[in-house]
């Protein structure tokens, strides 16, 4: 086996993103000068109980989104993979809008725990509909009716709201941001989306094999059911986790493993902790920007990952076509 | 070193309802370290479910198939990738990865959790010694040609030092020289004791090849043994439908001339 193209790839993720944690610490519509963090400054809230558990969760859903998305794009085969294909994040959003529907999510972590169990029945119709098969392809299909039962299901409930506010409320929270969040939902997030990468973590090995095929891969001594298990429940806590804390975020899961892939070996479990790192970064950054940008509402997160990424995925496409045409 | 792979009666159907289809009926043969196996037949035969259910791919409906005296199923799947070796009759590859990185795929049922040790090294320099791949080891696998890549993946079965090789085709996408250079590795690596089961369409290279011939027609073993005995005109114009003249070649080494229709 050879090593990563560019060995210095993950510390320098690392650096970058001490860095970049740091800057968007003290940056923001109030700047604060690193000297005076720590001298009793009266903006100190600002930062432990505002900007520090968003710093915190934008680089936990990144890096668990960048991760869960080298996954999936190792356990299809398939480099359009995105983390969001087995509908678990189309679920979970259903989950929090119901809890916005019947205006229960002014109680703290109640809108996280609807989001919870909303992307939990998405795993648990997977496995009911995919069984114990292995199948990707049965498989992939199931989270394709479950991803669009779920979103016709949140469009019935946003017609149905009974307030102009609440459908506003909905719409504008299924955008994704993570805009005022405290370190509430960073207490519920972190063990579940650490857990997550965890497992998926555990599965590089099977998905290495799967670089030969479904039959190859068998006869090296991978389980499909067991590799599937692991996929489906370490994308689905981190999808499910992210989903509770700050809304549906596209984009970081399909395009950061295409970022980090040609640095590395290309083997997918060469790929996963570079895409968990790079994942961070790009939401970090990205987050970083709205907050500080001179707009006068913050722009959404999930819009400019959205604006960010469309345009770069199609330089991605354009510059692939060429290598292949 | 004794362990013979062995099927025992084994029957497979496929497909669901009534379009459920026997492709193997009662199939029974016993494969030995050290020996060459040619498993011939034509196209629907039932070779490659033969081979899948050998490795373990497929569970038979009826009989069993097992390595030494225990039941493949019985095996967990890391001892079977340790000691039973595929080569899939598709060469897919889905990454660009390197020949080298590629190779070393089949060192996975062998690796700690901590990745590979210097025996997993060797193996892999040696297989890409004995394919000749190791010039091109840096190479990214895309830019192979057709005949490289079935080197390549070659490489990667012998990189788990299997003790029985099952091959689907392996001669499928290569020119005639590197057909017989593949066929001479499969002799060495039946030397150093392995079991070597190949699927061949090429009846020429059974009978200058192979140590024993298995005969497969609708599902049946229909004939088994040396290649002399099996691979005779009578039976080759009854399994096949075409007519075959037995010739010495040059070399002395008795071959097949075809002839058909046109």
């Amino acid at each position: 086996m050879k090593a990563q193209r560019f060995p210095l790839l993950v510390p320098a993720l690392l650096v970058a993103l001490v860095l970049v944690s740091g800057l968007s610490i003290l940056a923001g519509k109030v700047w604060i000068a690193p000297a005076e963090v720590f001298a009793g400054d009266d903006r100190w809230p600002i930062i432990v109980e505002l900007r520090l558990p968003r710093v915190v969760l934008a680089l936990l859903i990144g890096g668990g989104l960048g991760m869960a998305g080298a996954a999936m794009q190792g356990y299809l085969r398939n480099p359009l993979a995105d983390p969001g294909l087995f509908g678990v994040s189309a679920t979970a959003a259903l989950g929090a809008v119901i809890s916005i529907f019947f205006g229960l999510a002014a109680t703290p972590l109640v809108l996280s725990g609807f989001a919870l169990a909303g992307a939990a029945l998405a795993v648990l119709f997977l496995s009911l509909i995919a069984g114990q098969s292995g199948s990707v392809i049965v498989f992939t299909l199931a989270g394709v009716v479950i991803s669009s039962l779920a979103g016709a299901l949140t469009a019935l409930v946003i017609s149905l709201a009974p307030t102009p506010f609440a459908t506003g409320q909905i719409v504008n929270w299924l955008m994704g941001a993570l805009t005022d969040r405290s370190w509430d939902e960073v207490t519920l997030a972190a063990p579940l989306i650490v857990l997550g990468m965890i497992v998926i973590a555990s599965a590089g090995r099977a998905l290495d094999a799967l670089t030969l095929g479904e039959a190859a891969a068998r006869t090296l001594g991978i389980r499909p059911a067991v590799l599937q298990a692991q996929i489906v429940i370490g994308v689905s806590l981190v999808v499910g986790a992210s989903v509770a804390s700050s809304g549906i975020i596209g984009f970081v899961g399909l395009i950061v493993p295409h970022l980090v892939r040609p640095l590395t070996n290309r083997r997918p479990s060469a790929v996963l902790v570079p895409s968990a790192l790079a994942g961070a970064l790009l939401l970090l950054v990205a987050d970083s920007a709205v907050r500080a940008a001179p707009t006068v509402s913050e722009l959404r997160l999930g819009i400019a990952m959205s604006l960010l990424g469309a345009p770069f995925f199609l330089a991605l496409l354009l510059k692939m076509r060429r290598q292949i045409g | 070193m004794t362990a013979v792979l062995e099927a025992r009666g084994v029957s497979l159907r496929l497909g669901a309802g009534p379009t459920r289809k026997a492709v193997l009926t009662d199939a029974s043969l016993v494969l030995r370290r050290g020996e060459i196996t040619a498993i011939i037949g034509p196209n629907g035969a039932g070779k490659s479910s033969l081979l899948a259910c050998l490795a373990g791919l497929r569970a038979p409906d009826s009989g069993a198939v097992t390595l030494g005296d225990r039941p493949l199923e019985r095996i967990s799947a890391r001892e079977r990738g340790q000691r039973i070796g595929f080569l899939p009759q598709v060469a897919e590859v889905n990454w660009d990865v390197d020949v080298a990185t590629l190779v070393s795929l089949g060192r996975l049922p062998h690796q700690g959790r901590w990745g590979q040790s210097a025996a997993d090294e060797e193996a892999i320099s040696h297989a890409l010694e004995a394919t000749d791949t190791a010039r091109f080891a840096n190479r990214v696998v895309g830019t192979l040609s057709g005949g490289e890549r079935a080197r390549v993946l070659l490489a990667r079965v012998l990189a788990g030092e299997p003790e029985f090789l099952l091959a689907d085709e392996p001669l499928a996408n290569l020119d005639p020289r590197h057909q017989f250079d593949s066929l001479a590795l499969m002799r060495q690596v039946a030397t150093r004791g392995a079991g070597v089961v190949l699927v061949l369409h090429d009846l020429a290279h059974a009978m200058r090849v192979a140590d024993r011939v298995v005969m497969m027609d609708g599902g049946h073993i229909v004939a088994d043994g040396e290649p002399a005995t099996v691979l005779t005109p009578q039976r080759i114009a009854a399994v096949y439908g075409v007519a075959i003249n037995a010739v010495t070649l040059a070399d002395g080494v008795p071959g097949l001339v075809l002839s058909g229709p046109c």
